[in-house]
């Protein structure tokens, strides 16, 4: 048949279990309505018969068109018509096995042998022991990757809880696993006003990432930390360099991803630069905070603020009229805002093509060269970090505690007018505080006397400085009666420094000095020490010749004041010192100022004026001093002159000019005394010849004298030194004679030693058994007396040599006599001339014959009685003494 | 954090953790021996399960301490970062100094080389 033989078969109507959950609960399908029924019974109509004959037809239809069939296509019928009863077989026995309606007849189990059933035993026993050494296995391998894990995040923890010591850690749930992650939260939410502060969300938390081996480390891109920098146009970038080396390279601690466990080091390393990663940032968000409160300050009129430029990151603030801030927000790493401020040349003005002008005051900025350029913008960028972090501080202090602290001056005046407007008066102030001490040194570079210090004020806009003038002690200062009563009185009191104080305030200088009541301006009596203080205000221009007029006023009233202690009779004016000579002329000395001078500021000039004259003062002496040689002159000068005034013993006065003073010392010399150039320099020229022609010179000079005593300068000339006393014999052998030579005001006196033949007194000293003469003698007679002493010294001595052998020797004055066999004498004469050239003793043998006539033969004319000897050393004197003894003992003749 | 003793809670805490990396080989080796193909021996199996018991107690109370103690960790409360920021601007007027200072002993030392 051409038909198969269809089954269906009906599922039978029992609940079938379709699953069962974990909770053991077992779920049915639900039950199926009636028309669900009778769907599912439509549905299993068999309809393909008749789709089948439909199909047959079209195949037949098909068949007549197609030719020579396919030889194969019988088989391939019956073997598909085989598959799809075999199909149907297996169906149904898979339905019937399913339903369980038709059992299977099964054939029974065949009886298992023992051996089998050792080997299931030992089959299960082997996979137990697998399973259980799996087991093992996978214990062991999961506490070595705990262990790994353990390490990792000990590392990461460790360092987080190092961090969280000083930085604020967040922790976020995110979606999904393992995504649990830390972040730093870096910005301090108690003093921000938020409303204020939008802009600094994005680098508020910053994340925290670990790697492989658990360091820690935190990532921040590279140019989203942004630095307050503060520069003055004209400077080169020197302010941004320093960030970048803040910023160091990310060390390579995670290359050694092989080797599992790591130094503490690197771990300290890695903690290190995370922490300075958040210090940057953190600094930077306070930066740009502090340059969003300046922007912000910009938007209130103030006094002092003068934007000239701003941009997003950008403001530009014009301080005086000669110099501009630029303040700016620069990336770390290169600085691309001080660039275009960085040109040196005055081609500034095409660059405010770049910029919004916005003037608050309307004032044309010119843009001119910088002249503060030492003025450090270092210092200036700390302390409007510091205002502003104050004012925060001060703030948040307020706004949690609810006190009112009682602010220091300084945060007075920044109350009063605004921070901004602060800052800009500070660097206004200090740029020109800089140029009042640039002329300070000028001025004070050039006088030597005055020495200039900085004194610290506690504002930011009031500078001060203070000029000492050191005056020298006085000589007679010690003479000077101090009182102890008369402390009270300061006339008394010699002074050693004068001050002028400088005081800057915002731009207004004050000087304040000391002792100069001439100046104009107002006096104000310093009650605690007697002194009168000036105080007046000046201009940048005029300060140097304030200065000066004060400091030579100053000098002016000391000097002053010294010739009033001395008794003088002075007056004094603004820079001028008058002393009244005899005759009615006036002596002045004047102080002249010059604050351009190179050589020195304060010069002098000695003016004389004659009453006689048209009572004119004589015209400044053109000549030109140099000032500090001047100023010791004038002192020296000023000394001797106020001295001569006071009459005085042996002060002898010949003749006096305005820059020349002469004295008559004693009778023969003249001492001059003279302010002249440094080319010839007659200071203490003795015009002082031995001879009596003086008297020629007094033609030019007036003569005044006050008295007539001669005034011979002392002169100890006194330097023979005894020889220490001993207690000796006068067999002893002396080694020297001394004769010492004693001036006392002009009264020579000499002590000779030994030779008690000259006439004088003699002094025997007890000591030494010596006799010592003594007598005066004048000034001519001098070097005759010196020689004969000294010659009759040397008589003594060979007298005492030849005493001491044993001869029978006779001394006279100059002469040493040696008694000869038959009566004869030999002498030994010492002639003594201070003029001769040669030498001043020299020595003659004589001899004498009783057979003549007896005299003595001293100045007998005959060579051959007198045989000169020469200038005879004491060596050679002594040996000749020798021979004379060994002639005189042999007895030969001549 | 809190330190009892020597050690912080951090490191006893990283100890138990050791411990449980212990106990875990301590397991495994158990299971080896219990795998072995001679048959278990008894001593070796009873010694790393009196070592397990042992650790195990100890975890427990370390845990027990640490969690009693964790309590009573307060995390961050006072913000310093105005401190902080303080402190970075004193760091600057010090460098500021120094180099001011730096650059006075270079004067001296020219001078004095003048001199």
């Amino acid at each position: 048949m051409d038909e198969d033989v269809r089954l269906d078969l009906d599922k039978l109507p029992i609940k079938r279990l379709e699953a069962i959950d974990e909770a053991g609960n077992e779920h049915y399908p639900p039950d199926t309505s009636s028309e669900e029924q009778r769907l599912a019974a439509i549905r299993r109509i068999d309809f393909s018969w008749v789709i089948e004959r439909d199909a047959k037809k079209a195949k037949k239809a098909a068949e007549e068109t197609a030719q020579q069939a396919w030889p194969w296509q019988g088989l391939m019928e019956s073997l598909q018509q085989a598959q799809q009863e075999l199909t149907v077989v297996l169906d149904l026995i898979s339905t019937v096995e399913a339903n369980d309606a038709v059992t299977v007849a099964t054939a029974s189990k065949p009886k298992s042998t023992p051996n089998e059933v050792l080997v299931d035993m030992a089959v299960s026993a082997a996979t137990k022991l697998q399973q259980l050494r799996h087991l093992g296995r996978y214990f062991k391998q999961s506490a070595k990757t705990m262990e790994q894990q353990f390490q990792k995040e000990a590392r990461f923890y460790g360092s987080l809880i190092r961090l969280q010591q000083n930085w604020k850690v967040k922790r976020q749930r995110g979606t999904g696993p393992g995504s649990e992650t830390f972040m730093f939260d870096v910005i301090d939410t108690s003093q921000l006003d938020t409303a204020a502060m939008p802009r600094f969300s994005s680098m508020a938390l910053i994340p925290i990432d670990q790697d492989s081996l658990g360091t820690l480390s935190v990532q921040v891109p590279q140019k989203s930390c942004r630095f307050l920098s503060l520069q003055f146009r004209g400077d080169g970038a020197n302010g941004a360099e320093n960030y970048s080396c803040k910023l160091k390279g990310v060390s390579s601690t995670s290359s050694a991803e092989e080797i599992d466990t790591l130094e503490d080091d690197d771990v300290n390393k890695s903690v290190k630069h995370a922490h300075s990663i958040l210090r940057n940032i953190h600094k930077s968000i306070f930066e740009e905070q502090v340059f969003d409160m300046v922007i912000r300050e910009t938007f209130v009129q103030s006094e002092g603020i003068n934007v000239t430029g701003m941009r997003d990151d950008f403001l530009q603030l014009a301080i005086g009229q000669e110099s501009l801030l630029c303040l700016s927000l620069t990336d770390s790493g290169h600085d691309s805002e001080s660039e275009m401020a960085g040109h040196e040349e005055h081609t500034n003005s095409e660059d405010a093509a770049n910029l919004v002008l916005a003037t608050t005051n309307g004032k044309q900025e010119p843009l001119k060269r910088d002249t503060s350029g030492f003025l450090n913008p270092k210092s200036l960028e700390i302390c409007l970090l510091h205002m502003f972090h104050e004012n925060i501080l001060k703030k948040v202090r307020e706004k949690y505690r609810n006190i009112v602290r009682y602010p220091s001056p300084a945060q007075a005046a920044a109350d009063d007018c605004g921070l901004l407007s602060h800052f800009c008066m500070t660097v206004a102030h200090r740029i020109f505080s800089n140029k009042v001490h640039l002329e300070l040194e000028s001025v004070v570079s050039r006088v030597p006397y005055l020495h200039l210090r900085s004194l610290p004020t506690w504002h930011s806009r009031t500078s001060s400085w203070s000029l000492c003038l050191r005056v020298p002690q006085p000589i007679l200062a010690s003479d000077r009666p101090t009182n102890p009563s008369d402390k009270d009185e300061p006339k008394y009191k010699s002074r050693s420094q004068f001050n002028t104080k400088i005081i800057l305030k915002d731009g207004q200088i004050s000087l304040l000095g000391e002792g100069s009541p001439s100046i104009a301006g107002s006096l104000t009596r310093k009650p605690s020490d007697g002194y009168l203080i000036n105080s007046y205000n000046c201009d940048l221009e005029d300060l140097p010749t304030m200065l000066l007029q004060q400091v030579a006023s100053q000098v002016i009233n000391w000097l002053h004041e010294e010739a009033v202690v001395l008794g003088m009779n002075v007056t004094r004016d603004f820079l001028c010192l008058y002393f009244d000579l005899d005759q009615g002329e006036t002596l002045g000395l004047v102080a002249h100022v010059d604050p351009d001078d190179a050589y020195g500021c304060i010069s002098w000039y000695l003016t004389i004026d004659h009453p006689v004259e048209d009572g004119k003062m004589s015209t400044d002496n053109p000549e030109f001093e140099k000032r500090r040689l001047t100023i010791v002159k004038e002192k020296v000068f000023d000394m001797v002159i106020r001295e001569t005034f006071v009459q005085s013993e042996g002060i002898n006065v010949t003749g006096m000019r305005d820059d020349f003073l002469q004295l008559a010392i004693g009778q023969e010399s003249l001492l001059c005394l003279s302010l002249a150039d440094s080319g010839h320099d007659s200071d203490s020229e003795m015009a002082g010849h031995e001879e009596h022609t003086n008297s020629e010179d007094a033609a030019n000079v007036v003569l005044a004298t006050t008295n007539g005593k001669q005034e011979p300068l002392k002169r100890d000339a006194s330097g023979f030194l005894n020889p220490k006393n001993k207690d000796e014999p006068k067999y002893k052998s002396r080694s020297q004679f001394n004769t010492k030579i004693t001036l006392k005001d002009g009264q020579i006196s000499l002590l000779g030693e030994g030779s008690p033949s000259i006439a004088g007194s003699l002094t025997r000293k007890p000591s030494d058994g010596y006799l010592i003469n003594s007598y005066n003698c004048d000034l001519e007679d001098l070097p005759t007396m010196l020689l004969q002493q000294v010659a009759s010294q040397v008589i003594n001595w060979l007298h005492e040599e030849a005493v001491v052998l044993g001869m029978n020797v006779t001394r006279d004055f100059l002469c040493l006599y040696f008694d000869l066999d038959q009566g004869e004498t030999l002498g030994l004469v010492a002639h003594v001339d201070p003029d001769d050239a040669y030498g001043c003793i020299s020595w003659y043998l004589t001899i004498d014959h009783p057979v003549e006539d007896g005299k003595m033969s001293t100045d007998n004319p005959e060579f051959e009685k007198r045989r000169f000897l020469g200038y005879l050393s004491l060596e050679v004197l002594y040996s000749t003494l020798m021979d004379l003894i060994n002639l005189c003992s042999t007895g030969v003749h001549r | 954090m809190s330190s009892l003793g020597q050690s912080s809670s951090l490191q006893r805490l990283h100890n138990v953790e050791k411990r449980i990396v212990r106990v875990l080989e301590l397991a495994g080796s158990v299971m080896e021996e219990l795998g072995n193909a001679q048959g278990p021996r008894a001593d070796a199996v009873a010694a790393h399960c009196r070592e397990f018991m042992l650790s195990m107690k100890e975890i427990q109370t370390t845990m027990r301490e640490e969690i009693k103690s964790a309590c009573e960790y307060r995390p961050f409360e006072k913000c310093d970062y105005s401190a902080r920021i303080a402190n970075e601007i004193c760091c600057k007027k010090l460098e500021y100094v120094i180099e001011k200072m730096d650059a006075m002993q270079l004067n001296i030392a020219h001078s004095a080389n003048e001199v």
